[in-house]
């Protein structure tokens, strides 16, 4: 199998979508005769030039980070040039792959729906969405354990679609976890944002030095 | 009230749209709100890159010198904001979701956990309550409208009121805006 993947982060520079993307290509790749093209999709020349990438594709993986609760604008963009393909890629397989800080998958749930939809409208077949939080940093901490379980998870997806041609629900439900926070994992995960809110946040603020100025308010009137 | 319309339509040849707005501005008025569109299409919007300097490097501060804040500025002295957009496949229009974006300076990095989830900490005391309008074009579907108002209610620094869409009138828009 032959997957086309555009990576849908809007950073200049190195992503936790790219990690994850190399994640998953680790596992489908393993399956012998399996290959793969990746395209950033703010290196392309043009949105057209996606367009025509995936009108040649059959197998196609659109990753990206969650911005405020849904797809960055730039693969809005793309994903209204698809208009003219409505119907018809009928040869496709669309997957897609979102990760993002907060760590309750609930967070794309709204997103998922849309996805589906979407590739509903293209007439493709919807390989489903893996959905990832929590990743705030991976790309900052290669050798943590958190990034080493975030990584082998999503191999293990990319390998059983190499082997299947098919994202197994069981292992996007498992890999997606938690949904929300139980009563429970509400106390731990309080004590968790105030370790992540000094020693993440605050210690990057004030490696800035700006740390005094965390709160500032410039765009309010006077 | 002080009203505030981002108005997301990005052609100029949707004139069914622009006079929606219009009508919708004149009732407005009439009722006497004082009421502000911004037209986005007309305005230089850079996207986000995700660089979060607004959190980190220049807290507050978004790193372009574009119409950002100048946006931000408005959203910010509104006490309702009218997010209007066409539905185009299945979504609101890239260039209102550019705007949805860029109002990342307007929360904290810092986390809290809200109910069952974690959420970001308001960066402003006062935020303006929010709507959506949307068209009714062929694009239209309950399923759409309904994804789309999740995706706005998610955002806990924002008061989200009601979604309607250009089959109501204009009159009847601004009646609810009356009723807040």
């Amino acid at each position: 199998m032959q997957l086309t993947v555009f990576n849908g982060s809007p950073k200049l520079g190195k992503s936790n979508t790219e990690l994850m993307v190399n994640g998953f290509l680790g596992g489908f790749e393993k399956t012998p005769g399996n290959g793969s093209r990746v395209f950033k999709l703010n290196q392309l020349k043009s949105v057209q030039e996606a367009i025509s990438i995936i009108e040649d594709s059959e197998d196609i993986l659109l990753a990206f980070p969650l911005y405020s609760y849904s797809m960055p604008a730039g693969v809005k963009e793309l994903i209204e040039e698809l208009e003219p393909l409505c119907g018809k890629c009928g040869n496709k397989k669309i997957g897609f792959l979102v990760q993002f800080g907060f760590r309750e998958a609930i967070h794309a749930r709204a997103l998922e729906k849309y996805l589906e939809k979407v590739t509903t409208l293209l007439n493709g077949e919807y390989l489903g969405t893996i959905i990832k939080g929590g990743c705030d940093g991976l790309a900052k901490e290669l050798n943590s354990s958190h990034t080493k379980k975030v990584l082998n998870g999503i191999s293990d997806i990319g390998r059983v679609f190499g082997e299947t041609g098919k994202f197994s629900r069981d292992l996007l439900d498992q890999y997606s976890k938690p949904e929300t926070q139980t009563m429970l994992s509400r106390m731990i995960m309080k004590s968790f944002v105030k370790l992540a809110n000094k020693y993440y946040w605050g210690a990057e603020l004030k490696n800035n030095g700006v740390f005094e100025e965390s709160y500032a308010q410039p765009y309010k009137s006077d | 009230m002080k009203v505030l319309i981002l108005n997301g339509n990005p052609k100029a040849e949707n004139e069914s749209f622009e006079d929606y707005i219009q009508k919708l501005v004149l009732e407005l008025k009439k009722n006497g709100h004082n009421t502000t569109v911004l037209n986005l299409k007309e305005m230089e919007i850079n996207r986000c890159i995700g660089c979060y300097s607004c959190w980190l490097k220049t807290p507050g501060r978004c790193i372009f010198n574009d119409d950002g804040p100048t946006i931000l500025r408005e959203y910010l002295k509104a006490d309702f904001v009218l997010f209007a957009s066409p539905i185009i496949m299945g979504f609101i229009s890239s260039l209102l979701k550019s705007v949805q974006e860029r109002c990342l300076p307007l929360v904290l990095p810092f986390l809290y956990v809200k109910n069952d989830r974690m959420q970001h900490i308001s960066r402003y005391e006062k935020y303006p309550a929010i709507a959506l309008l949307l068209d009714h074009s062929e694009d239209y579907d309950q399923i759409s409208a309904k994804i789309i108002e999740k995706v706005f209610r998610s955002s806990n620094s924002r008061k989200f009121l009601f979604t309607k869409t250009m089959n109501n009138g204009p009159e009847e828009v601004a009646y609810a805006i009356n009723s807040i």
